[in-house]
């Protein structure tokens, strides 16, 4: 190989664009010329400089904010409104409450689930109007109820999850059981689950760079199965005129919902 | 359906974890992605956004532009997922649309400074005069000088010297993120250098030397 082919092919030889054959003529021509080789070592010390180049820039959380705020509007998503990865983003903007307050919520959403299982088990099955039918006309999981109105709605559903603490406590304290409709009080339990639920979400979302991305994975889809379950439930129980074991049905997977949730905020 | 929801009910996300490690090679995440699944798109971003805003900065040689601009590149992508063919050239075809997104701020940037007509140069926030400990001080100068270098290559060979040197893209995906031809690719890529090692020689001078 001459001198004038080699210095041609140094810069693809530095590039590791060369095939092997032209690579090992390049390199035995290197091994016996002086000048040549000092060229090649020359080329790669302007790389080590250029790969020593710093940029004073860095990508920050609050870039894939703004992205996300962007992408939120697009069209492709409004067809997967039900996946839990969705889910999670739908409830990043709900107000904050504490970690506490979303334990709270359950409790108090367990003992209300308790009275409703219990007053619709001694009441008429048949006399319970269907409010819950109303409530949710169609098969969208729990991601929906927190922010799509309801075609009657509740003056209650337009107050912010915050807000229905106090209200929380009043029918608590002040309603008696057989007083509240059992309607309400499944809107009551459903209601405060959504709220615990979007408390953890948020949480959830807020660490997911810590989170093992395969974990995330699994928690989209074991939402995803929940919300239909959810769906699934409310379904049957505008069919069969709230059948208490739909009832049940429908508080526990809300239930579930939170506990995958929680699984994953203690990760 | 009751058969349904207790499956549902004792569904166990940790079982399945292994499973799912599979479930994130590029093509998975672009599916995903292509489906509105924005935790995937996510994922992407979190991937490429490093290498892409770097090399978009490479181009337009300002921070905060290089920031806006990768905001635009990946907002772009998202909306065209459905355009991209071949789901293992997912980082060539990021580089292609960083590349169009960088083209069209510099069109309306020149265009701009032509009307200002001042030159306010980017790099004069990199030298600003804080005390700099000694060991670093030949750093950032080298820094500035390779970042002033590059800006003051032509777009083309701008281009290719960042995807190839700052990159270490084959000359195979600079040719499609670009457009060129290889033998232009390999070209502009010859000119590049000789231009950036006049800029350079003093430092280089001096690592031989040591
Ligand atoms: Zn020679």
């Amino acid at each position: 190989m001459r001198c004038e082919e080699c210095n041609n092919l140094l810069e693809e030889l530095i590039d590791g664009e060369l095939n092997e054959q032209a690579s090992r003529s390049v390199t035995a021509h290197l091994a016996s010329c002086a000048p040549c080789a000092g060229l090649h070592q020359r080329l790669l010390a302007e790389h080590e400089i250029y790969s020593s180049y710093e940029r004073d820039i860095e990508v920050t959380p609050i870039l894939w904010t703004r992205i996300q705020e962007r992408i939120s509007s697009e069209p492709v998503r409004r067809s997967s409104i039900k996946t839990g990865g969705t889910f999670l983003n739908r409830l990043f903007g709900a107000p904050r409450l504490s970690f506490s307050v979303a334990a709270a919520l359950v409790v108090f959403t367990a003992i209300t689930t308790v009275a409703t299982i219990r007053l619709l088990e001694r009441r008429n099955v048949s006399t319970v109007p269907s409010e819950i039918a109303d409530t949710h006309t169609s098969d969208e999981g729990a991601a929906e109820d927190t922010q799509t109105p309801s075609p009657k709605p509740d003056p209650r559903e337009n107050e912010l999850p915050s807000a229905q603490v106090p209200a929380a406590v009043k029918i608590k304290h002040t309603a008696p059981p057989l007083k509240a409709t059992p309607d309400q009080l499944v809107r009551d339990a459903e209601q405060k689950y959504v709220t615990a639920i979007a408390i953890l979400a948020k949480d959830v979302q807020k660490r997911r760079d810590q989170l093992d991305p395969v974990m995330l994975t699994q928690l989209d889809l074991a939402l995803t199965q929940i919300d239909r379950t959810i769906a699934d439930t409310k379904k049957a129980m505008r069919e069969n005129n709230n059948d208490p074991n739909a009832l049940q049905y429908l508080l526990a997977a809300y239930s579930r919902k939170y506990e995958v949730l929680n699984e994953l905020a203690d990760y | 359906m009751k058969r349904q929801m207790i499956d549902a009910m004792s569904l166990d996300g940790r079982r399945k974890t292994r499973a799912g490690a599979l479930m994130n090679s590029s093509v998975d995440l672009i599916a995903r992605a292509r489906r509105g699944d924005d935790d995937a798109f996510r994922l992407i971003f979190d991937r490429y956004a490093r290498p892409v805003s770097s090399f978009i900065y490479d181009i337009v040689g300002q921070r905060e532009q290089a920031e806006e601009l990768t905001q635009k590149t990946f907002v772009r992508a998202y909306r065209n997922l459905k355009g991209l063919r071949d789901e293992q050239r997912l980082s060539t075809w990021l580089f292609g649309i960083a590349k169009n997104v960088a083209r069209e701020s510099i069109r309306t940037t020149i265009k701009d400074r032509m009307k200002v007509a001042i030159d306010d140069h980017p790099l004069v926030e990199l030298s600003d005069d804080r005390p700099t400990p000694d060991g670093t001080l030949l750093n950032n100068e080298l820094n500035r000088i390779i970042h002033d270098a590059i800006g003051d290559l032509d777009e083309d060979k701008r281009l290719v010297f960042s995807l190839k040197v700052l990159h270490q893209k084959s000359y195979e995906d600079i040719a499609e993120i670009t457009g060129f031809s290889i033998p232009k690719v390999k070209t502009d890529l010859h000119r590049a250098r000789a231009e950036m090692r006049r800029r350079i020689r003093p430092y280089l001078d001096t690592s031989a030397a040591s």
